[in-house]
C-alpha cells in the first residue's frame, strides 16, 4: 500500500470540468437514446462506472482516491427522487465531478469523488 | 516494503457504519410519508447526521455519504460504483431501507488518510 508521503499539495489537481465531459462523453456514447430496460440497467451501471472510472484514471492524478457512482433511473412523468451527498474532505485539494444525462425513457447521474492521499 | 498487519483502528468497520446509517434513517424519515417538498431537507438531514456520527467515531478516515429517497410508485431506479482506492485500508456500505411509501439508499464510503 502507498505509504504516506506528508507532501500536502498534490502535483496535479482533480480537474473537476475535464472529469464532468468525460463523464458526459461516456454517457452519451453508451445510453444515447436507448430505452430503459430493467435487465439490461442492472449491468449497464456496473459496466459505466468502471468505465468512468477507466477514463479517470487515464487522464492521470496520482496519489488521488477515486469514487465513482452511477445510477440509472426510469424517466417518470412527477419527479419523485432526490440525490444528495455530503464529504468530510480537506477543502483544498479534494473535489468532485457531477453530470446527469437525460433521454425521453431513462436519466442516468454519474459522480466521481476525487480524494487527495498525502 | 514491510508488511505489517493493519491495527484495528485504521480499518472500515462496516457493522458500525452500517448502524450509524440505520439510526440516522430511522430518526429522520422513519414515521414519515413521502412528501415531495421535504424530501430536499431529509436527504440533507440524514447525510449530515451521518457525517456527524462519523466523525465521532474519531477514526482517521475521510468520508462521502450519499443519499437516495425515492417514492414508491413503480419506477425503476439501479445504482452501482467503482472505487480506486486502497483494499486493506478503504471500505464502503450500502443501506437499504423502505417503508410504505419510499425508499431510502445510503451508501457511506471511508478513505483512510
Amino acid at each position: 500500500r502507498y505509504e504516506n508521503t506528508y507532501k500536502t499539495e498534490p502535483d496535479v489537481k482533480f480537474r473537476s470540468a475535464e472529469v464532468r465531459d468525460t463523464i458526459k462523453d461516456i454517457f452519451e456514447r453508451e445510453l444515447g437514446t436507448m430505452k430503459y430496460d430493467k435487465e439490461r440497467c442492472i449491468s449497464l451501471t456496473t459496466t459505466l462506472s468502471e468505465k468512468i472510472k477507466h477514463s479517470v484514471k487515464i487522464l492521470g492524478f496520482p496519489r488521488y482516491k477515486i469514487v465513482v457512482v452511477v445510477a440509472i433511473g426510469e424517466q417518470e412523468t412527477h419527479p419523485s427522487i432526490a440525490f444528495t451527498s455530503r464529504c468530510i474532505w480537506n477543502q483544498n485539494t479534494d473535489n468532485f465531478s457531477e453530470y446527469t444525462f437525460k433521454n425521453a425513457s431513462l436519466y442516468a447521474v454519474g459522480l466521481v469523488y476525487a480524494m487527495y492521499m498525502d | 516494503m514491510d508488511e505489517f498487519q493493519t491495527g484495528e483502528e485504521t480499518a472500515f468497520v462496516t457493522d458500525e457504519v452500517t448502524n450509524i446509517v440505520k439510526e440516522a434513517i430511522e430518526s429522520t424519515i422513519g414515521p414519515n410519508a413521502y412528501q415531495h417538498n421535504k424530501v430536499n431537507q431529509w436527504t440533507s438531514n440524514v447525510v449530515e447526521q451521518c457525517l456527524n456520527q462519523l466523525t465521532k467515531l474519531g477514526k482517521p478516515f475521510k468520508y462521502i455519504v450519499t443519499c437516495v429517497i425515492m417514492q414508491k410508485n413503480g419506477a425503476g431506479l439501479h445504482t452501482a460504483s467503482s472505487c480506486f482506492w486502497d483494499n486493506g485500508t478503504d471500505g464502503s456500505c450500502t443501506v437499504r431501507w423502505e417503508n410504505k411509501t419510499m425508499y431510502c439508499i445510503v451508501s457511506v464510503f471511508g478513505l483512510a488518510i
